[in-house]
């Protein structure tokens, strides 16, 4: 799912870089006010660990394999915006020295893995789990299907940045000068993979650790909401 | 020290499967990229460390030309022009003293081999309609599959042409940033992002980052190298695959807890060291001639580029 330098045209990375870039910086707002100096390694240690997820391969019916992408699981324990940092810096890391991934599509598929997946992933798990207790199943039900759902939402995404490529940039002589296939093309085959196959990877996995997590140690799945409710701390209180 | 033959022999054990050509599991698959991605840093700082002429210019320079270099590759359309750029790498990391052997496969073995299949059908009249080279089929009456209809299946000459210049632009690419990476230490091409405009905290992130995904990498092989050990047969059943996903889930778990673990523990070294937040990068670049005479060169190659794209 990470798109490589030459599938799409400047106008569609372009526009996606103009995205991104005030994302970022609303992001390392945020995450300034909320993690203080500690964000450093935590950020650090968050984006080597989506860049390692994606290593462990995952065992299928057939004998065949697959990997998660994790920006759900990160976002369930990190934070949304955590995520988005962790998850870009790993695809950025990716890009630059492993080749997987372009750099002028840094943007795009940060916003694709980075933004859109853990932010939609992240809300549809609060929205199950809510008020619920941290030993419940709504939890981890909750994050196999936000997983699901996120990762399918992102790959349709992914397949519609594709499918307008023909669309802004046509045929010249003839021959296209980026992704070829139409819409009507693209999506069908993205959504079609990741609705048969890598959804349930990502949900099994993302639902598995969460379960793992609430057996071993629970207070990771607590991390967001602790910096929520330390700051309605009022000052003067020591904690 | 002399090898004893038995251990020089290359023979597969019949235990496991790896090299016996038989289909890798889960485990054998994930060791096998972990070793790849292990050799592939190792190359990077082998080549990053050797005297060649890309390896003497200045990370900061040849960082924003190359970035450059694969911005203008995405703006051109015409296939020559890329074509010729991608000769251009080869040169550059001849002359970097990268064995080209290497470097072609580097490149290509990942990113153009995938898109090569991506554009194998554009070549076909189904997709890209055209003067057809070889026909490989006719039918009596039009077919109608889903949005698609045809009476023959052909190779067009515009769709082959599009799909050399698809591949090409993506070869290219891969092979700019690839040359890039193999000769300049990761670390002179994280401090050189500051000079794009990369916030400072950001560049700290990526490259505490860098070095701790290494370090990650390594408890996963260790994890996955234990499981090997302590595995006779694999259980493919339903149920067998069942527990074999709730082990990675849990491995995955374990590193989950780890690193967040470190990152507390890395934030209490860090601070009883100081760190208060600001960071002060050490380390200064100089500018030397050859440098500007590489910024000239790919300067006057990207106008040529582009003057002989839009204006000829």
């Amino acid at each position: 799912m990470h798109i490589p330098d030459g599938y799409l045209g400047p106008i569609t990375w372009g526009a996606l870089w103009l995205v991104m870039i005030p994302i970022w910086i609303i992001a390392s707002r945020k995450l300034k006010k909320d993690l203080k100096t500690k964000n450093v390694p935590l950020l650090a240690m968050g984006a080597a660990f989506s860049f390692v997820i994606m290593m462990f391969n995952v065992p299928v019916l057939g004998g065949s394999t697959g990997h998660a992408v994790g920006g759900t699981l990160i976002a369930i324990v990190l934070g949304p915006w955590a995520a988005l940092v962790a998850v870009s810096v790993a695809l950025i890391i990716q890009a630059l020295f492993f080749g997987d991934g372009g750099i002028t599509a840094i943007a795009a598929n940060s916003f694709n893995i980075g933004f859109v997946l853990p932010f939609i992933g992240y809300y549809i798990y609060r929205l199950i789990s809510a008020n619920a207790d941290i030993t419940s199943t709504r939890h981890w039900i909750g994050a196999g299907i936000a997983s699901y759902i996120a990762i399918n939402v992102a790959a349709i995404l992914t397949g519609i940045e594709f499918g307008i490529q023909p669309i802004l940039y046509p045929a010249v002589d003839g021959k296209f000068q980026y992704f070829m296939y139409p819409l009507s093309v693209s999506v069908p085959a993205m959504a079609f993979e990741h609705l048969l196959v890598f959804g349930f990877v990502e949900a099994i996995v993302t639902l598995m650790v969460v379960r793992y997590l609430q057996q071993t140690d629970a207070s990771l799945l607590r991390l967001t909401e602790r910096t929520i409710s330390q700051d309605k701390i009022p000052a003067g209180v020591s904690v | 020290m002399k090898i004893p033959d038995w251990l020089a022999e290359s023979s597969p054990c019949p235990c496991c499967s790896i090299g016996v050509g038989g289909k890798k599991n889960f485990i054998e698959k994930t060791l096998v990229e972990i070793a790849g991605m292990m050799e592939r840093s190792i190359f990077s700082e082998k080549y990053a460390s050797s005297k060649g002429f890309l390896q003497s210019i200045d990370p900061r320079v040849k960082l924003i030309t190359i970035l450059l270099l694969i911005v203008t590759t995405s703006f051109i359309s015409k296939t020559e022009i890329i074509l010729g750029i991608y000769a251009l790498t080869l040169f550059f990391a001849y002359l970097s003293k990268v064995e080209l052997f290497f470097f072609i496969k580097r490149v290509w073995l990942f990113i153009p081999i995938f898109s090569g299949i991506v554009a194998f059908p554009a070549m076909f009249n189904i997709m890209t309609p055209g003067e057809p080279l070889v026909t490989l089929m006719r039918f009596n009456s039009t077919i109608h599959i889903w949005v698609f209809q045809f009476t023959e299946i052909s190779i067009t000459k515009e769709g082959a042409l599009g799909a050399l210049l698809f591949i090409s632009r993506v070869a290219t690419s891969v092979s700019l940033i690839v040359l890039l990476t193999l000769t300049t230490r990761w670390a002179d091409v994280m401090k050189s992002l500051r000079t794009l405009g990369v916030p400072q905290i950001f560049v700290l992130v990526l490259s505490m980052t860098y070095q701790y995904i290494f370090l990650l990498v390594r408890i996963v092989q260790e994890m996955h190298l234990a499981k090997k050990s302590r595995t006779i047969k694999n259980n493919m059943t339903r149920q067998g695959i069942k527990k074999e996903q709730n082990w990675v889930a849990s491995r995955i778990g374990t590193v989950l807890m780890k690193s967040y673990k470190m990152s507390d523990e890395i934030n209490s070294a860090m601070v009883s060291r100081g760190f208060h937040g600001e960071i002060k990068s050490h380390g200064t670049f100089r500018i030397k001639n050859i440098d500007r005479i590489w910024t000239g060169f790919s300067i006057s190659l990207i106008s040529a580029v582009i003057w002989l794209n839009y204006l000829v």
